[in-house]
């Protein structure tokens, strides 16, 4: 009864049309999310992003990329002109010359007796070897005169005869403004100076030159034998005793033995570096995709024979791959396909068996299954459906094979399997710096070492954040 | 585990013989009778061609490779390498390369000594102190030292020699002296170091977490004892085949700083017999054969380790 009379009293307290339908028509179970959804790739970046050393890493090797493009093409020394003149310069950086770095001197020890002043008569009539031996007072930068030269000398027998040696730091380029013997100066080199008075002339009015006419001479004897268009003194050398020229400009690296300018070579040597990595690199993402794809999609047999195959090739070191390679090949392609394929003959096995790997992770999955059954081909499900679900780990495990490609290229250089000597390579310049002495011309070996070096911490830096970032399993597992 | 381990020294066996046909057929291959014997002449001026041909001949130069192949094989099992023709003239080119392996290996073996200890202590270390300055700064230096090529290590050690009173370059084999191996195995080790340490600090603190070193430390164990007898043996899982695999690294960059600091080893040996000009290819294939057997049978070594660290899969291969 009572219920029945509660039941009437709401009828009468709630009359019908006071209520109203908030929706009819419209089905909304959820409230519609207000912030962005964060996709795959917005996810890397933003965790790569907030990964400093990555970002860091990454910002230098950007700029060593634009280095190595815009240098050598502001630069002012073209990378293969050779200039004996100013063979082996040491470096010399304008900014950092007051700190007592790269100010373009090279310490000597001299005998004593070798210093003299630039005004020194005896000067005048040295031939070039004799020359040559003489240090300026005036270039040298730790003494002021030949007085404090005398005080600072020391003495050391040899065979029970006594030197006097004094250790000096002399000032290359400074002395490049001073007189001095030009060597491999050509007939027309020779003309030009003397039309600009640049020749010293000696007391008894001789001109300071010593010419080697040997080649002139038997053109001279035999004029059928001349080339066209030459005439004999076009195969004159001279020595010749110029007047001061201008300063030699700096360079920032110095030069090498054959006075090319390092900086520029060293920036077109990161270029070739740079390019081979990136072109092994994208090589063996082929081919290791392609050969892993085949051998894990298919399996059986298929697999087995394939696998058998990785095995053998994988047992043989690389440097037995490298050097058959190159007794192979050698001349009969350019070498930077030489170096590239052998590169690629080593690196690609290890791609190969990640894919096959994906492949077996992959290929059983429900959503392939169901492909199949709609009768996609094996081409679509492997390249359709199951790579793009293992790109990730496929790019993370492949990007660190740029930065290995350049140490590769480097230590066969070293070895001298490398590019051919006039292709610029980092590996090619430090096998030069090699070449000319690590101990007594240091900076033809330091600079190209620091770029490798600052090239692999970086590469290595930045394929680790990225491989985090792109990593799946850690998405929003750190803090 | 006794078959497993014959099974693999089988295989390893047959993947050796593939790799050694197939560079002999590929070397066997560039070369000529003519170029051979063109080879040979230059190195004794007093020789005339018909001298040259005809030891060329009794060598068996002007066989078919498939000929040349079996006799080879033949001779291999006798210890007979063939001749060396450039470097010196009718020795057999094993009996050469014993005299040089042994610098090769000391610089090798030394390195491998001296970079597993440290490698270890600086991932205790690292582990120990996780998230502290220390680690950073041990961090720090792995990154660089994994980063920085070898080459460029050398480089730097051979430009401060004579501060540090050592040989700017390796002596003549009889000058030569402990002083002479301290920079090539110097860096040949920073990068093994610096790999064992990282590898060491994150097995390391994975353990560090797990319960039973918490039971270790309840029973009164301090953290030196928990860390050295009960983690430390169970991170060694991974790492003994890393310390392993590391002497192939190892091996390989010693090639680099060998030829860089003028060390008279095998590496020198193979560069020289596989010059362009004077080619000495039976030298040059016993320098490979050792290059690769070192290589298979580190591998061999680490596959095996594998079991020996780990009875789990000691039990799984006995199935």
């Amino acid at each position: 009864m009572e219920n029945l009379n509660n039941k009437e009293a709401m009828e009468m307290e709630f009359a019908p049309d006071a209520f109203e339908f908030t929706q009819l028509d419209e089905r909304i179970f959820d409230k519609k999310f207000e912030t962005k959804a964060i996709g795959y790739f917005g996810d890397a970046i933003r965790r790569f992003v907030r990964n400093k050393s990555s970002v860091v890493a990454f910002a230098i090797f950007v700029l060593i990329i634009l280095f190595s493009i815009f240098a050598p093409i502001f630069s002012k020394y073209d990378p293969y002109y050779i200039d004996v003149n100013i063979s082996l310069y040491p470096p010399k950086i304008p900014g950092l010359a007051k700190l007592g770095i790269f100010d373009g001197t090279r310490k000597y020890k001299v005998e004593a007796k070798y210093i003299t002043t630039i005004s020194d008569p005896r000067l005048a009539d040295m031939k070039d070897e004799e020359y040559s031996k003489y240090f300026f007072i005036e270039y040298i930068r730790n003494f002021d005169s030949l007085e404090e030269i005398e005080e600072a000398k020391y003495e050391e027998t040899f065979d029970g005869e006594v030197f006097y040696f004094v250790d000096i730091k002399y000032d290359i380029y400074a002395r490049s403004a001073a007189p001095r013997w030009l060597k491999d100066v050509t007939h027309a080199k020779y003309l030009e100076l003397k039309e600009e008075e640049r020749i010293v002339v000696n007391e008894n009015g001789e001109e300071m030159i010593v010419a080697n006419t040997f080649l002139g001479d038997y053109y001279e004897r035999n004029p059928q034998q001349l080339p066209p268009g030459k005439t004999p003194q076009d195969f004159y050398t001279y020595k010749v005793y110029v007047k001061g020229f201008e300063e030699t400009p700096p360079h920032y690296f110095g030069t090498d033995i054959s006075g090319r300018d390092l900086w520029t070579r060293l920036w077109m040597g990161t270029r070739t570096s740079l390019l081979i990595g990136l072109f092994v690199a994208v090589i063996t993402i082929t081919v290791g995709v392609i050969w892993g794809s085949i051998s894990g999609y298919y399996g059986g047999n298929v697999d087995l024979i394939m696998e058998r195959f990785t095995e053998v090739l994988g047992g043989i070191p690389w440097i037995v791959i490298m050097i058959l390679v190159k007794m192979f090949l050698s001349g009969k392609v350019p070498s930077l396909i030489l170096v590239g394929l052998s590169l690629v003959l080593t690196s690609w096995i290890g791609t190969a068996s990640m894919v096959r790997s994906q492949m077996y992770r992959y290929k059983g999955r429900e959503y392939v299954l169901a492909s199949r059954t709609f009768g996609a081909s094996d081409f679509r499900l492997i390249f359709k459906h199951i790579l793009p679900n293992a790109l990730g780990t496929i790019v993370t495990g492949t990007i660190l094979i740029i930065p290995s490609a350049i140490f590769f290229e480097s230590s066969v250089a070293y070895l001298g399997l490398g590019f051919d000597s006039s292709t610029l390579s980092i590996g090619n310049l430090l096998d030069a710096g090699r070449a000319s002495g690590i101990v007594q011309h240091p900076y033809l070996t330091i600079f190209p070492s620091v770029i490798i070096s600052i090239l692999m911490i970086s590469f290595n830096l930045f394929g680790n954040g990225l491989r985090d970032a792109l990593n799946p399993s850690l998405r929003g597992a750190e803090e | 585990m006794i078959r497993y381990t014959l099974k693999r020294i089988v295989l390893m066996f047959v993947t050796l013989f593939i790799i050694l046909t197939l560079c002999y057929i590929l070397i066997q291959l560039t070369t000529s009778f003519e170029k051979r014997v063109t080879v040979y002449r230059m190195s004794d001026p007093k020789l005339t061609q018909e001298d040259a041909e005809a030891y060329g001949r009794a060598h068996g130069w002007d066989d078919p490779i498939p000929v040349k192949y079996f006799n080879w094989l033949k001779g291999i099992i006798k210890g007979d390498w063939g001749v060396s023709v450039v470097k010196e003239v009718g020795q057999n080119p094993w009996v050469i390369l014993t005299r040089f392996i042994p610098f090769t290996m000391s610089i090798n073996i030394w390195s491998l000594i001296i970079s597993v200890p440290l490698g270890f202590l600086f991932g205790i270390i690292a582990a120990l102190r996780k998230n502290k300055p220390l680690d950073y700064l041990i961090s720090f230096f792995v990154i660089i030292f994994i980063s920085v090529p070898s080459f460029v290590f050398v480089t730097f050690l051979m430009i401060n020699a004579t501060s540090m009173g050592l040989p700017i370059q390796f002596r003549a084999a009889d000058q030569a002296n402990w002083k002479d191996y301290v920079i090539p195995i110097m860096a040949l080790s920073f990068g093994p170091i610096a790999t064992l340490t990282r590898y060491t600090r994150a097995e390391l603190t994975e353990v560090l977490t797990s319960e039973y070193l918490l039971l270790a430390r309840t029973k009164g164990l301090n953290k030196f004892q928990a860390t050295v007898r009960h983690a430390l043996r169970n991170s060694m899982v991974p790492l003994v085949p890393l310390i392993i695999g590391n002497f192939i690294s190892i091996m390989f960059g010693s090639l680099v700083i060998e030829r860089i600091y003028g060390v008279k080893g095998v590496g020198g040996i193979l560069l020289e017999a596989i010059s362009e000009t004077n080619p000495d290819h039976d030298l040059a294939m016993a320098a490979l054969a050792f290059y690769t057997i070192i290589g298979l049978a580190t591998t061999l070594v680490v596959d095996l380790s594998y079991g020996i660290v780990d009875p789990r899969i000691r039990m799984g291969a006995r199935k």
